[in-house]
């Protein structure tokens, strides 16, 4: 590690990360976030030059480790059906409605 | 005096000596925010049904109820889930959603007794120091009504500057409840990662996440996180330590070794770092002890943190799809958009190694820079933020010199240790604080030395003018 990281940043790798993100973005935009993102990535690309071979990754900063529990439904995190849906733009017959997924 | 400049402390008392009611105090603060809040935006939400629960509170006390927060009139930030009470993370995505459970923080707070008087503005989604990133228009610093509050957690720190109630709630991923503390005279407390559930909050990033408050005084803030810390089954990540009973502490007087490292000074404001200097010398005078300590990789701190937490926030701000609660992504502002683009970038296949994976590596350094400094002092001490508080719109241009105001701040969140800024002299004519972190879980000693701080420099008896 050391070298300059290439951080220039094209049109089409941002409608892929838009699209990556699913975000859906105006071709108008694409241009603005792309000099702002190339900026930001320019700045940020200096972290190569700390020498990390060999180094662990943090996960979590105070080392607590993996706590787990029975596999139960308990009252504290139990939504009734209609609690659940009482945010949802649509639904039907207690069901959420989605955007359908495959050609009919 | 008005009862609504009366710190946490003193309403509890007043309370209890019967001087005053809870119906009286919150029915005040009412007044103050309709009367104040327009031009000021601190609240997104006021809830004048907290009249007829402040009633309540009184009538509990009556039949000898002690509850620690009882009939106090509290602030939540809009990004803490409150049942039943709009919540709205500041953005158009969730503005009209209304959740179905309390975060834990809220629920604490309310078996303590504490009255919901609002939902406080923010920079959406926590993204943001300055608070001007809101859908609901930027909240103005009471101090200084051109001037920002500085963020993420800027209405809860105008809220409690301006008198219209007792603690504001507040996350701080990178800064966002020291930031605008510092900005806004007020104390700021962001306690160890873990030490308060994150359970209910809407997550920004959640290996950097702390829940905390921001208070009018260090009693006010020991008292909050007495009720809000502790292990909670519902975060996988809260710890499973014992709290301390930390306001019967603060008044310890003990001698400190604080570090101060050349990390923390490059680059700042002259007239800020002086104030810092002059704050520790007389600290020194009182017997701490100031001690040289170094901390190379801090000046790496602020891309380590952007290449970790924009990852953790595509990923959380995955689930806002408009179709269990919300609106459509279409909805997202700027700010978060540019954030979840470079998270996925930051993610994604050929850029990861290069990206999150080298973040994560370098945060380990980090945190053996700051475990190393650890074993020579006590407290690391330093500024909030670089500059005085900066105009509305100065910043706006570019993002860049946006993100660099949180490089004194996010060091303490990738580290997982607990900071506080403290009120010190105004810089500039503006509102400034003192930062100290301390060591994980060392939250008592920061209490201990932040007020020393208070009493030295008992700023929260500057007020500021509001205007209507």
């Amino acid at each position: 590690m050391g070298r300059k990281i290439s951080t220039a940043i094209t049109a089409a790798q941002v409608k892929h990360v838009a699209s990556l993100a699913r975000l859906p973005l105006k071709p108008a935009q694409i241009g603005k976030f792309r000099s702002q993102l190339a900026r930001i990535l320019d700045y940020m690309g200096q972290i190569g030059k700390l020498r990390t071979a060999g180094e662990s990754e943090t996960s979590h900063a105070i080392g607590i480790t993996n706590r787990m529990r029975t596999d139960e439904v308990t009252s504290p995190t139990r939504l009734s059906q209609q609690a659940a849906l009482s945010n949802a733009k649509r639904t039907r017959d207690g069901y959420f409605v989605v955007d359908a997924i495959f050609e009919p | 005096m008005e009862i609504t400049s009366l710190t946490l402390e003193q309403a509890l008392s007043a309370l209890k000596s019967k001087q005053i009611s809870s119906r009286e105090l919150v029915q005040t603060c009412l007044d103050r925010i309709r009367r104040y809040n327009q031009k000021l935006r601190s609240f997104i939400t006021v809830r004048d049904e907290a009249v007829k629960e402040a009633a309540e509170a009184d009538r509990r006390r009556k039949q000898g109820n002690e509850a620690p927060l009882l009939g106090i009139p509290v602030g939540i930030k809009d990004n803490f889930l409150t049942q039943g009470i709009r919540t709205t993370s500041a953005s158009q995505v969730l503005d009209d959603y209304i959740p179905q459970y309390d975060s834990t923080v809220v629920s604490r707070l309310k078996q303590a007794g504490a009255i919901i008087i609002g939902k406080t503005n923010l920079d959406a989604w926590g993204h943001g120091s300055s608070g001007e990133h809101t859908d609901y228009g930027f909240t103005r610093n009471p101090y200084a009504y051109d001037r920002v509050t500085g963020g993420s957690s800027s209405g809860s720190a105008a809220a409690v500057a301006a008198d219209f109630c007792f603690m504001g709630t507040g996350s701080d991923t990178g800064g966002s409840n020291r930031q605008p503390a510092s900005y806004c005279n007020v104390v700021g407390l962001k306690p160890t990662y873990g030490r308060v559930s994150r359970y209910g909050v809407i997550a920004m990033a959640s290996s950097t996440d702390s829940m905390g408050v921001l208070t009018k005084s260090v009693w006010d803030a020991a008292r909050c996180l007495s009720v809000m810390a502790g292990f909670d089954p519902l975060d996988a990540t809260s710890a499973n330590r014992p709290v301390e009973p930390y306001p019967e502490l603060i008044a310890t007087k003990r001698q400190f070794s604080i570090g101060i490292a050349d990390e923390y000074f490059t680059g700042l404001d002259s007239q800020i770092a002086n104030s810092v200097l002059t704050t520790l010398h007389r600290l020194e005078k009182k017997g701490h002890q100031l001690v040289k300590i170094s901390l190379p990789i801090v000046k790496y701190a602020y891309p380590i943190y952007c290449l970790i937490t924009f990852p953790e926030i595509s990923s959380n701000l995955a689930r806002f799809d408009g179709i269990r609660y919300g609106n459509g992504r279409d909805k997202f502002a700027d700010e978060p958009r540019r954030r979840m683009m470079i998270g996925v970038h930051a993610l994604s296949a050929g850029y990861q190694n290069r990206y999150y994976k080298q973040a994560a590596k370098a945060r380990t350094f980090l945190i053996r820079d700051f475990a190393q400094a650890f074993k020579q002092v006590d407290i690391i001490a330093g500024a909030v933020f670089p500059f005085p508080p900066f105009k509305h719109g100065d910043r706006e241009i570019d993002p860049l010199k946006m993100y660099l105001s949180d490089v004194l701040t996010v060091p303490a969140n990738l580290t997982g240790s607990p900071a506080i800024s403290v009120p010190t002299e105004f810089v500039a004519g503006l509102p400034n604080g003192l930062q100290l972190i301390a060591p994980p879980f060392g939250e008592t000693s920061l209490f201990q030395l932040a007020y020393q701080v208070e009493q030295e420099h008992q700023m929260y008896r500057v007020k500021p003018k509001l205007r209507i």
